[in-house]
């Protein structure tokens, strides 16, 4: 599993991400003084290349650009002194169904802040206007963030379920399909035997108040390990947001199980669609830069140390494996952490949960400390 | 236990910092809590029927914690309470009547449980009814509905231990007014009563020092706040009737309810429930209405059965003084098109009217 692992990450270009830190800083810093000498143009440039430090198009005044991002297509324009961007990700038959209607009007609401989605004859599609002068940087970046974020989380969820179409579907849509399929499901296999496996010792423990760890550790780590597309990828982020619902703990395990099920009744061929290499602009696409701090409080070392001197052992070897993935997921972080996260999992790979948890103690302690002598990663 | 409903002598108290309650003893004078309109000199008064009008603040006891609210425009149908002038006794059926967190207004049954509660040397009455935050300045009503109380404080940590003034204080302080008559701000000291009316740090009468900033000071305007309420002011519209708390704001545009409010220390978000959903079968044309709608900055959407209509800004842009017009125009069109849109959906996609609508105030 562990060879599983560190090919996963090597696969995943996180050195590549490392070395684009100090690049994405500069394009941030010119983006940021450009809007300060109103050439917000310029700006809104450099915003594009500190999303993406490799993209080569450049955005001119009357023209527009359009960019493939997985099977949408994001346009971007400047006109009349505007700044408009548009994402495409589905089309209709003219009929859309009734559910995925509300389902938009309700995203309107409760999903995008500014950025607002809307329908047309054949298309459905988010899009955002406003005047140059208001194309802050942050804004801008925040705004790209939520079209391209949501737009891909729900783009396989409605394609399976109100039979709308992919925006790019059938055509060229820079997808390539993982050629380590067999790997891939025999991991996925696993994670699902584990996450049963540890549900049902949580049940004979009456460990009732965390029965939301072991789908928190089954998410995280195929997020992580599986890197997934499409529909398995929608799900697992549902699973994510899911604990951020303003529901009781029993209400988000029903949930969570729900989605757990429906991932593991997937055939090998469902799976295997979801499989796929997608060239995409926005590269950090849920990902952020962190802090120390940040990264302090996301492991949260001193309620370990609580749970590892309260003899929790099983509750900190599973929630410990998953904060490790939750870290890996939500942050990119240096290469030096990262190999200590490693460590830490291979240290922990097939010890009883009292050595795993005194692994994670060990670990996180040392990270904490770490990290409170040196600033690793500056906030972008 | 009187059955005597009381929307027409209880009224909500709207600052620029929360939330209370207050009540009616003639048609122009309303009392409540200190705390309840600290920092401000003028609040909005507020019936049931959603009808604001603004109120001056003339005296206060901050030792006591109540203040006198001069109302200048009475509201419509607006009644008045008695106030009990015998004694209570221990077990005596009570009601607290109140807007606790800015809900409808709501009655919680309960008894005085002590009639000699000492706290920070002021007596008060306890009470078991249900008492929550923004029940604060309510009345405390007795079996025929006279006042016995002010609803003043509570147990955070305890099962319903509420506490009320007792009406005595009210009483006392009703004459302080009627005798001085006062047209402006007046702060009662809390050693010896007498009035101050300018701000000062000792009391003249008996050299008692005064807590200047907590009985003098009033709450300062966030940029945001001086914004919001300066494009109310071009439309016409008094500041003060609108607030309800901090960068919140909420009131009636005709018909539709709107709320404004920052979000996520980001954005300033505009909303108006407008409508429900209807109750029939095929919804397909209102959602399609509702996602082809393109009357920008505006954008329809929905939230549990009701169709919201927003307006949603970067705070940040707010700070480009060259686009604060653009923002004064899109709200004032965003009232606008709130109040024509109830009445669109409605007539057009049988929706009804949302719970914040002001049915008579629909065209039509």
């Amino acid at each position: 599993m562990l060879q599983f692992i560190k090919k996963t990450i090597s696969a995943m270009g996180l050195q590549e991400a490392e070395n684009a830190y100090a690049l994405n800083n500069e394009n941030w810093k010119k983006a940021m003084d450009m809007y300060e000498a109103k050439d917000y143009v310029k700006s809104i440039n450099q915003v594009l290349k500190y999303i993406n430090p490799q993209f080569d198009k450049v955005i001119e005044d009357g023209k527009v650009c359009e960019v493939k991002e997985g099977s949408s297509v994001i346009r971007i324009e400047i006109k009349d002194n505007h700044l408009n961007l548009r994402v495409n990700f589905l089309k209709h038959d003219g009929d859309p169904s009734i559910s995925l209607l509300r389902k938009l009007a309700k995203m309107n609401m409760d999903v995008f802040t500014l950025s607002v989605v809307r329908i047309s004859d054949n298309d459905i599609y988010v899009d955002y206007s406003d005047r140059l002068e208001l194309s802050h940087p942050m804004k801008i970046y925040n705004i790209i963030d939520e079209m391209l974020y949501f737009t891909d989380l729900y783009d396989d969820l409605f394609v399976k379920k109100y039979g709308v179409s992919l925006y790019n579907s059938g055509g060229e849509n820079n997808e390539t399909p993982r050629s380590n399929i067999d790997e891939l499901w025999n991991e996925f296999q696993a994670n699902i035997v584990e996450t049963e496996k540890n549900l049902e010792l949580y049940k004979s423990k009456k460990y009732d108040h965390y029965m939301i760890d072991p789908y928190f550790n089954f998410y995280n780590k195929n997020l992580f390990c599986l890197n997934p597309e499409g529909y398995v990828k929608s799900v697992l982020i549902e699973m994510k947001r899911t604990l951020s619902l303003h529901l009781g703990p029993d209400a988000k395990v029903k949930k969570l199980d729900k989605y757990f099920q429906s991932l593991k009744k997937l055939s090998k061929e469902e799976f295997a669609e979801n499989m796929y290499e997608s060239l995409k602009f926005f590269k950090l696409n849920g990902k952020a830069f962190a802090n120390s701090q940040q990264l302090q409080a996301g492991l949260n070392y001193n309620n370990f140390d609580h749970m590892h001197t309260n003899k929790q052992f099983i509750l900190n070897s599973v929630y410990g494996e998953a904060t490790v993935y939750n870290v890996l997921n939500r942050y990119i972080v240096s290469k030096s952490i990262t190999k200590e996260l490693l460590k830490g999992l291979e240290k922990a790979s097939g010890k009883d949960d009292q050595k795993r948890s005194e692994i994670f103690v060990d670990l996180f302690k040392k990270i904490h400390t770490d990290l409170s002598k040196v600033d690793h990663l500056k906030a972008a | 236990m009187s059955n005597r409903n009381y929307e027409n002598m209880v009224v909500k108290i709207n600052t620029k910092l929360g939330t209370g309650t207050g009540f009616l003893i003639s048609e122009n004078l309303a009392v409540s809590n200190f705390h309840v309109i600290e920092q401000h000199r003028e609040v909005a008064i507020e019936n049931d029927s959603k009808e604001r009008s603004v109120a001056r603040v003339l005296m206060t006891d901050p030792q006591r914690d109540l203040a006198l609210l001069h109302i200048e425009s009475p509201l419509n149908n607006s009644e008045v309470l008695n106030l009990r002038n015998s004694n209570v006794s221990t077990s005596d059926e009570v009601v607290a009547v109140g807007f606790p967190f800015g809900m409808p207004l709501t009655h919680t049954k309960g008894v005085i449980s002590s009639t000699n509660q000492k706290v920070n040397n002021i007596n008060y009455y306890s009470i078991d009814a249900a008492i929550n935050p923004g029940n604060s300045g309510g009345p405390v009503l007795d079996s025929n509905g006279e006042v016995v109380g002010v609803t003043t404080l509570k147990f955070n940590n305890a099962d319903n231990m509420g506490f009320a003034l007792p009406i005595k204080e009210v009483i006392s302080m009703v004459e302080k007014y009627e005798a001085l008559k006062p047209t402006s701000y007046t702060v009662l000291c809390p050693q010896c009563t007498n009035s101050l009316e300018e701000e000062s740090e000792e009391c003249h009468s008996c050299g008692y020092e005064v807590n200047t900033e907590r009985f003098f000071s009033q709450t300062d305007c966030s940029s945001i706040e001086t914004l919001v309420e300066s494009a109310f002011e071009d439309m016409g519209l008094n500041p003060v009737t609108t607030r309800s708390g901090k960068e919140r704001w909420n009131f009636h545009s005709g018909s539709s309810e709107v709320n404004i409010f920052r979000y996520r220390n980001s954005f300033l978000f505009a909303t108006s429930p407008l409508a429900k959903l209807p109750l029939k079968e095929d919804l397909k044309p209102v959602y399609k209405f509702l996602l082809s709608y393109d009357e920008r900055p505006y954008f329809l959407s929905i939230s549990g059965d009701e169709v919201f209509l927003s307006y949603r800004v970067y705070i940040n842009d707010l700070e480009n003084k060259d686009l604060e017009e653009t923002f004064k125009k899109n709200l004032t069109g965003f009232l606008k098109e709130a109040d024509r849109l109830d009445n669109y959906l409605i007539d057009n996609y049988d929706c009804r009217p949302s719970m914040g609508t002001l049915i008579d105030k629909l065209a039509g």
